[in-house]
């Protein structure tokens, strides 16, 4: 008896949280299926205010959040929750929870909050109506209430405690709840309702999200589940959780649970991987998958049909490419992580590398295409940050780290981000990335999600860089001294994500129109890049890195390389620097000087800023904090658009 | 009745009355239970057993095999083994994680307790002492003419030749330097106008007259010239625009307000001591903290 009165009172502080799930929502917007239609951007129309078919804003954002909410993030003192994240992301100033006051430089136009959730309890059974509730008069009586709202609800709250407080409870209920962790029951209610009360259209997105955190021996698989619907939708479904028997970590059943909330919601959701850096090789896999499947026809349908975005990077490392996979670029060697698995319970091989950046994984998507029918890696690419301090902070000297553990202190870089008896991920080796810019005609949720699908997104590591690339096959250098670039873009060709079309006769090579401005509050830029994959007769894969417009009136050699760097205005004691090197804007024409209409391909355009300080730097000037030997105090932060893929013609 | 109920609801003393009573009905049974060796009889009930099969159908939207309930069961079992036996231990003393997460538990229905709605003369009085919370922007729809200051080196000159030209009804598409900048705003607010050429170019913009062409302005990229077609100005809308929002808002307010207020009357119920400290032996700053930029 005396164990079940703590039950009960167990119990009592979940039911009060019914009351929050009685709140009525505000209808989903739309919810069927779209048909993403290849004339959705019909040509010019002459009034220069008149409403766009094309997107012409890039709204800015984080598919990658934690909050207190998380298990993990709480054990590090998150005590932050959604509210707070939101109020932030939106611009609000807020205190993190180690008590200080912090503000975006700029808001974020949207966010997908993703905690790590778990199952659900008592509460949400009232409120669904379950067997078990309906078949005690009161459970059955308090559901009614819940489902009439308003007073009624309250009433029955009102009851529902009472009964709780005074040990009244019908002894079948009390029964049926064993103990546990019922605040955890309520995560995805909090985060739904959460998401539903900040999602404010035309103003700020909140997706309705959840991280789906499958690491199996270290080897890190995560995926990011995005929703493009609201409550309604999403609480009829508990997001998947990895712990056998309930949940489960291999993807093909992340695939399957996305299938079951589309045919049982009506909904659409897709998932985001992350962190291939940290799998050892098991994110792409060619072969075979870390389940024991086959990469077989099954496996490479369903993951082009479920992960139509990457996100490439993040605190955890940049996840683009890695120097031993691309010697002959210059910048690949760029804030790698590759000491080993999540928790280094197995450290890093060269031969795991081509299972974990996406570079690689886009070459390999040619070549299972070519084997078995359907490019498993036609992913988009985006970035977020995976903060876990519910402060989505990607900008250097606005840096507030992964955890709470290492939010601005004179120390914390000192504190290692995991270290095992093999090896060590050193504090200042944390990255102040990324976000996410995505070209869509609003900021809804509908709006935003249709972009990610048909890949119209990139990936910056912090800076707002508006980034415009397309692919077509008669892009002159007049379409970019044209009133408007974005027109011609769209009526001679596809935006990033997109595939060329076919070429019509006497078309010999693809041309890509590319453009940047730099961020109006940043660093000018260096250069931009097209970087291209492509198969070859043999089924082997290659890539090379083009410079296609550099400042300063640099020249690019016959290879389509600019070899001289663009110089450095750091200032190492005042963590500072100039736009006197760089420029605010970059723009060409690019037509592939090596076409081979046999080849599959794809290509990207990589956009490099000036160099500018890293946080680290900041945290010295600011606090004096000793930098560690041999940590990186300057960088060139970085745009990567999602790819332009082009398909040979068949037969 | 009802609304005695909704009422009583809301009444703050109310639920400090509940959570008083909860907590001292939670320590009644705690003080007799510390210390004493678990319960050694668990029985796992039917109803306990539906209950899991059914969160695992919700979550994975199947029913579970016979196997995976077993499991489900065995884990349940186990867990429950394993969490007795640590709190006879007393493991959830002084562990930070424990304790934070039932702070945690707590404030959270602390904040649950503090309703989900509220009148429109209670919104409407928020909105009236918080206006700056609910202000739509000023926007104006505006047209751009660009001027590289890389490509030109008397800007100034260009900029006032280009403006007589532009006055005198030529056609802003065609003229000024190319610009991957957007040429033409339609109802654009402050913000939107400052993320894409700067703060100071957003606030001069909106400082100027509506009609004919001026500037230049300069943004990071270069000079504009401009003109204003038409603006709205800055507005607080009527409760009814925005009731979702304003609620939204009373709530945080209002839930940061009961979290503390309950804090401070459980607060009362204690008697804390908090020794003097040898601020020399600690090295606590003897003043506040300077700005850190």
């Amino acid at each position: 008896m005396k164990i079940r009165m703590r039950y009960a009172l167990s119990k009592w502080c979940s039911v009060v949280l019914v009351a929050a799930s009685a709140h009525i929502h505000a209808m989903d917007f739309g919810g069927t299926t779209p048909v993403i239609k290849n004339d959705i951007y019909p040509g010019e129309t002459y009034s220069p205010y008149a409403q766009r078919s094309f997107p012409s804003r890039v709204y800015w954002g984080d598919t990658h959040l934690h909050t207190g909410l998380s298990l993990d993030a709480g054990l590090f003192g998150n005590i932050l929750g959604p509210d707070e994240a939101y109020r932030f992301a939106r611009g609000e100033e807020v205190v993190s929870s180690t008590g200080l006051p912090v503000k975006l430089g700029r808001p974020l136009d949207w966010m997908v909050l993703t905690d790590h959730t778990d199952m659900m309890g008592i509460a949400t059974d009232i409120q669904k109506g379950t067997p078990n509730i309906l078949a005690v008069p009161k459970g059955k009586e308090w559901h009614e209430g819940f489902k009439q709202g308003g007073d009624a609800a309250g009433k029955a709250a009102f009851d529902l405690i009472t009964h709780f407080a005074q040990m009244k409870l019908p002894e079948q209920l009390l029964n049926d709840y064993a103990p546990g962790s019922r605040i955890s029951n309520n995560i995805w209610e909090r985060i739904v309702d959460a998401a539903e009360k900040y999602n404010e259209p035309g103003k700020f997105t909140a997706f309705i999200g959840y991280e789906w955190t499958s690491v199996p021996k270290g080897m890190n698989l995560h995926r990011n589940v995005i929703l493009r619907d609201g409550a309604m939708r999403a609480k009829q479904v508990v997001p998947l959780t990895t712990q056998p028997p309930f949940g489960t970590t291999d993807p093909l059943d992340l695939y399957k649970w996305l299938e079951d909330y589309e045919e049982k919601t009506n909904g659409q959701a897709f998932a985001m991987a992350h962190n291939g850096n940290l799998s050892n090789g098991w994110m792409f896999p060619v072969d075979k998958t870390y389940h024991g499947g086959k990469v077989d026809k099954n496996y490479v349908e369903q993951r082009a049909r479920w992960e139509p975005v990457y996100e490439v990077t993040q605190i955890k490392g940049d996840g683009e490419t890695h120097p031993f996979l691309s010697p002959d670029d210059a910048f690949a060697d760029y804030e790698n992580w590759d000491v080993g698995n999540l928790d280094i319970t197995e450290l890093k091989k060269d031969e795991m590398l081509a299972g974990e950046y996406a570079r690689e994984a886009l070459k390999r998507g040619l070549m299972l295409e070519a084997k078995l029918g359907t490019n498993p890696y036609k992913f988009g690419l985006g970035g977020a940050t995976d903060s876990h301090t519910a402060l989505v902070t990607a900008e250097e000297e606005n840096f507030f780290g992964k955890s709470v553990s290492v939010e601005p202190s004179k120390e914390r870089v000192n504190h290692p981000f995991i270290k095992s008896e093999l090896g060590e991920i050193s504090g200042d080796m944390s990255v102040a990335s990324g976000y996410q810019g995505v070209w869509a005609t609003e900021n809804t949720r509908q709006a935003i999600f249709d972009a990610m699908l048909r890949k119209e997104t990139y990936a910056t590591t912090g800076p707002r860089i508006p980034v415009r690339f397309f692919g077509g096959w008669e892009y002159s250098d007049n379409d970019l001294r044209s009133r408007a670039p974005a027109f011609v873009g769209y009526k001679k060709g596809v935006p990033m994500g997109g595939d060329l079309p076919p070429a019509s006769d006497g078309q010999k090579a693809p041309t890509f129109m590319v453009y940047a401005l730099r961020d109006p509050i940043g660093a000018n830029l260096d250069r931009i890049q097209i970087v291209k994959g492509w198969l070859d007769s043999d089924g082997k894969t290659h890539e090379r890195v083009f410079d296609v417009a550099v400042s300063d009136g640099r020249k690019i050699d016959a290879d389509g390389r600019c070899n001289t760097p663009v110089g450095n205005t750091v200032d190492i004691e005042a963590a500072n620097w100039t736009n006197t090197i760089g420029a605010s804007e970059l723009a060409t024409v690019w037509t592939d000087p090596e076409f081979d209409p046999n080849q599959s391909a794809f290509y990207y355009a990589r956009v490099i800023e000036i160099p500018t300080p890293r946080w680290i730097l900041y945290d010295k000037v600011r606090f004096g904090t000793e930098i560690p030997e041999g940590a990186t105090l300057v960088h060139q932060e970085r745009a990567y658009t999602s790819p332009i893929w082009y398909d040979p013609p068949k037969g | 009745m009802s609304e005695l109920f909704s009422r009583l609801w809301r009444e703050p003393l109310l639920h400090f009355l509940l959570i008083g009573a909860a907590l001292f009905l939670y320590y009644g049974v705690v003080a007799e239970d510390g210390g004493e060796a678990p319960q050694k009889r668990i029985i796992v009930t039917s109803g306990q057993i539906t209950q899991l099969s059914a969160n695992f159908a919700r979550s994975r939207m199947r029913q579970p095999t016979q196997q995976e309930l077993d499991l489900m069961v065995e884990n349940h079992v186990r867990e429950e083994i394993f969490y007795r036996e640590a709190m006879a231990m007393g493991l959830d003393q002084d562990d930070p994680m424990v304790r934070r997460r039932m702070r945690m538990k707590l404030e959270f229905m602390l904040e649950d307790l503090s309703g989900q709605d509220a009148s429109d003369e209670v919104l409407t009085a928020f909105l009236n002492q918080h206006p700056e919370r609910f202000r739509d922007e000023a926007q104006v729809t505006f047209r751009q003419v660009f001027l590289n200051s890389e490509l030109r080196k008397n800007i100034e000159g260009s900029a006032r030749q280009l403006l007589s030209t532009l006055n005198d009804g030529g056609d802003p598409d065609a003229l000024g330097d190319p610009t991957m900048a957007s040429r033409a705003f339609e109802m654009a607010p402050q913000s939107v106008v400052s993320r894409d050429f700067g703060d100071d170019f957003a606030r001069e913009l909106f400082s100027l007259p509506s009609g004919g062409w001026t500037g230049p302005l300069y943004s990071p990229f270069g000079a504009h010239l401009v003109r204003i077609d038409a603006r709205t100005n800055a507005r607080v809308p009527e409760l009814a625009e925005i009731r979702s929002e304003v609620l939204r808002e009373y709530l945080v307010d209002k839930r940061e307000q009961q979290k503390n207020l309950a804090y401070q009357r459980l607060r009362e119920g204690y008697e804390v001591e908090i020794e003097a400290l040898n601020t020399e032996k600690t090295g606590v700053l003897s003043q506040a903290l300077g700005e850190t930029r």
